[in-house]
């Protein structure tokens, strides 16, 4: 490709991520509710009520926050692309005018992973940002660590936007979201987001293993590892080696279906 | 300008495209005529980078469409079939996107000025889901011309819309045609390809049937006139004389509590008074005369034997 026809693309690309992100913001209400109901049920029933109850021990928190912050940076950047994905490749179909654009199909993914990525991210600190205020002193993390979180919420948006992006593309909206959701269960649950990794190997070697083929467990334990060190099992590379491998099947699979639905 | 050669395309192993060729000339309005099924839409997306052919080449101005699809991109405009408006702003901010996606200078200038041709000013702060039928194609032909293409590809500009917003898609088309620019207009409306295209191809099941202009294409000897005449009787002698006519492929009598003849002719212009002067002779008197002429359906009818509508 040459440098014009990059710039092209770039110029392309550039206008559709503004109007990805104005959208976001004009939609702002809806889209927090979208991105932070979810995970602050979960931290209001298992973080606070069940240890209220006295049915969880109260250090559970620092199990539980890792988890669920994790688990928001997850769905906040896979729903995100895939139901946008789907949904406008079968109503609203003003991907079509974007396709026509001068923008290849491969920058026109890209554009739509950064676009999930961001919410991603918006949603892992939104999320952490409330559990910091609901649990205060629990977690205690320096200026390093928010850096080192990021970079996890960047790889977690950029990953699950990617299978977001595979997902929207192969399938129809009447059957994307009974996907999503056989897809995002487990993930949710047995991705290391309500226990932590480090008690398996011996209790329960056989879910210790399954846990491991899971994706989200590498994003859960990698905030473990920054918030708290000392019940994470994995530490923060190995997190990023396997998150990474995630990545590019992820990143493969989404630009292949992408590229199959775009150009017919 | 455009140049299509041996296009082929399956989907699912079935064949949507069958060895089409044709080309298209500078400031030309080239139709794609056919009923749904035909392959026109798929034609049209091969040639505006939205499909893979199976086999073939198509090149627009020397560039393929396959190898280089930005650069066919930038050089086009595309008013598609599917409404592909962002339902999530509003006239002006679609129109903006667009200036913006393909690196217009002064995009805002030129939407004002887009919107301001194609009367919509005035509704452009208007959510799309606000605006009539006729209103979203105008404004996807104002965002087709947003970075001022050379060629513009209208695929079924005017269906769905009323007469009236049809007339003003038609005002549309015709002034790009003044401003030189090429289309491609794809309609199974006959009047439409009629009134605006300087060349036809009809398409049947995936491949191109005819092609030359609607004048050519209704007087090439294949299509004939319909001269009907009512008479308060008629016998059965006049029939067989007006049958032997060698221009004359079919009499047909029709009873309607008069008489209604009507004579199927390759040259109605050499015959109508031949015709008056054989029932004259015989003593009858005819009450009304009309001759239609053939028309872009006679003709569809006539090379596919399926009718457009």
């Amino acid at each position: 490709m040459t440098l014009k026809r990059a710039k092209w693309s770039f110029n392309a690309a550039v206008a559709i991520f503004r109007r990805d992100m104005y959208v976001f913001c004009k939609e702002i209400g809806g889209n927090l509710l979208r991105i932070v109901g979810e995970p602050l049920f979960f931290l209001l029933v298992f973080g606070l009520l069940l240890p209220d109850l006295n049915l969880f021990p109260t250090g559970y928190i620092e199990i539980l926050v890792p988890g669920i912050v994790s688990m928001s940076t997850m769905t906040g950047s896979m729903r995100s692309v895939a139901a946008g994905i789907g949904l406008s490749f079968e109503y609203n179909e003003d991907i079509r005018a974007h396709i026509l654009t001068p923008i290849t199909m491969r920058t026109l993914a890209l554009e739509k992973i950064i676009c999930g990525t961001f919410q991603g991210i918006v949603s892992g600190t939104l999320v952490l940002a409330i559990a910091l205020i609901m649990f205060p002193g629990t977690f205690s993390f320096s200026p390093l660590c928010y850096c080192e979180l990021f970079l996890i919420f960047i790889a977690s948006g950029l990953t699950f936007a990617s299978l977001g992006l595979a997902l929207g593309s192969s399938f129809i909206p009447e059957t994307l979201f009974e996907v999503m959701f056989i897809s995002m269960m487990p993930m949710m649950f047995f991705g290391a987001t309500f226990y932590p990794l480090s008690l398996l190997p011996e209790l329960n070697p056989a879910f210790f293993y399954l846990t491991l083929f899971i994706p989200l467990t590498y994003i859960s334990e990698g905030t473990r590892a920054i918030l708290t060190p000392q019940i994470a099992y994995l530490s923060a590379i190995y997190c990023f080696i396997g998150i990474g491998i995630y990545f590019v099947i992820f990143f493969s699979l989404g630009l292949w279906a992408f590229k199959r639905r775009a150009i017919k | 300008m455009i140049h299509v050669s041996q296009l082929v395309k399956y989907y699912n192993g079935l064949k949507a495209l069958d060895n089409v060729s044709f080309h298209v000339m500078e400031g030309e309005i080239f139709g794609l005529l056919g009923p749904n099924g035909a392959g026109k839409t798929t034609l049209v997306g091969i040639l505006t980078t939205e499909v893979k052919p199976t086999s073939g080449t198509a090149r627009i101005k020397g560039i393929d469409v396959v190898n280089d699809p930005l650069a066919v991109k930038h050089l086009i405009g595309v008013v598609p079939q599917h409404r592909s408006l962002d339902r999530k702003l509003n006239g002006r901010e679609n129109m903006l996107v667009m200036a913006r996606a393909y690196g217009v200078k002064n995009p805002k200038s030129r939407v004002e000025e887009l919107l301001a041709l194609v009367g919509l000013t005035d509704r452009a702060d208007n959510g799309i889901r606000q605006y009539s039928g006729g209103m979203l194609q105008k404004l996807l032909v104002a965002r087709a011309l947003i970075h001022d293409p050379e060629i513009i590809f209208l695929d079924e500009p005017s269906l769905g819309l009323d007469p009236q917003a049809r007339i003003a898609i038609w005002d549309e088309i015709l002034r790009f045609k003044d401003e030189g620019k090429t289309m491609i207009l794809t309609t199974h409306y006959m009047e439409e390809a009629d009134r605006l295209c300087d060349r036809v191809a009809i398409m049947n099941q995936g491949k191109i049937v005819k092609e030359g202009t609607p004048e050519k294409l209704k007087n090439e000897g294949i299509m004939r006139s319909v001269v009907t005449l009512e008479l308060k009787r008629i016998s059965d002698d006049v029939v067989e004389e007006i049958a032997e006519f060698e221009e004359v492929e079919e009499v047909q009598v029709i009873e309607k509590g008069f008489t209604e003849l009507h004579v199927y002719t390759h040259n109605a212009e050499k015959n109508i008074p031949q015709i008056i002067k054989i029932i004259q002779r015989h003593g009858l008197k005819v009450y009304r005369l009309r001759s239609q002429e053939p028309s872009l359906e006679d003709v569809f009818i006539n090379l596919t034997g399926r009718s457009l509508t």
